[in-house]
């Protein structure tokens, strides 16, 4: 069985990229990020920043707000490093 | 004639700590250099130990036309411990390169990363006149300075360093919530080995060019 597990790992690296493509796809997230000493509200599918907020607070407001609109499902809110701190989902 | 060697002007040695403190800086900086078109080149991209270390930064320093050197953790992590000289001396070695090596190899560039503007001085004045960015430990402050490196060294047709931030924001959510959806454990996503980060990387980028 022990000759499986490489093949096994090569399946899930497989399988985390498709996943990865296939969420990137959907477009279907709101991302809070920092951005200089601010922080940035980012609507996957659209080129420019929604809104530049001085404090994390306000940005993670301000997706909120968008994902009460039906804009988008999920808000993704990163830390300082780019690290997922936490996930919104809509109800 | 000498031997070509393959991707040597895509090819940028990758001079830094590995240690978990900086990983939060190796990832950003990983990713720019990727989303910039060019391939990294690190002395933990191959474990095998039986391989001489130094054997093996030789040769990447040989392979490589560009290099980054991360100077921030001239310093001990904790009280008491001594600091980490593997950083300067290989910028030596790579410098040496330059200017002892084959003749391909006076076409290297580099760049210096530090954490204090000016700090590096102090210790190390011999390459004052080099170019040396202070990146804070700001991974975004890092991804400015490496983009904005590459385009004044290497090639024009890049992202601005505001959109390569952002592309890598996303691409870490999109990986860890990938990863964790087929079973692996935050441990298993903080400590992935480099090349298997660089892997997610390269296959993020190919589905979103």
């Amino acid at each position: 069985m022990e000759n499986n597990v490489p093949s096994d790992i090569a399946r899930a690296k497989k399988a985390i990229a498709k996943r990865m493509n296939s969420r990137a796809a959907k477009n279907k997230s709101i991302h809070v990020i920092s951005h200089k000493s601010k922080w940035a509200v980012i609507v996957e599918g659209y080129q420019r920043a929604y809104r530049i907020c001085p404090t994390k607070e306000g940005a993670v407001d301000s997706a909120k707000h968008l994902v009460k609109n039906g804009i988008k499902k999920e808000i993704v809110i990163h830390k300082k490093d780019g690290s997922i701190e936490r996930q919104v989902k809509s109800p | 004639m000498p031997k070509k060697i393959p991707n040597f002007d895509k090819n940028v040695f990758i001079n830094c700590p590995f240690d978990k403190e900086y990983l939060p800086l190796l990832k950003p900086l990983l990713f720019a250099v990727i989303d910039c078109g060019l391939e990294p080149r690190l002395a933990s991209e191959r474990s095998d130990s039986g391989e001489e270390r130094i054997k093996k930064i030789r040769e990447m320093i040989r392979e490589s036309r560009y290099s980054i050197h991360d100077l921030s953790r001239m310093e001990p992590i904790k009280i008491g411990e001594l600091p980490r000289f593997n950083m300067p001396f290989e910028l030596g070695l790579d410098f040496g390169g330059r200017y002892f090596g084959p003749k391909a190899l006076t076409r290297k560039r580099c760049l210096v990363l530090e954490k204090e503007r000016y700090r590096f001085q102090k210790v190390l004045s011999d390459i004052s006149g080099s170019d040396i960015l202070a990146h804070n430990s700001d991974p975004g402050k890092l991804v400015q300075n490496v983009r904005n490196w590459i385009y004044d060294t290497v090639r024009k047709d890049i992202r601005s360093a505001t959109k390569i931030w952002q592309r890598y924001n996303k691409f870490l959510s999109s990986f860890e919530i990938s990863a964790r959806d087929e079973g692996f454990t935050q441990k298993d996503i903080d400590e992935m080995p480099v090349a298997e980060f660089i892997y997610f990387i390269k296959s993020w980028i190919e589905g979103n060019p």
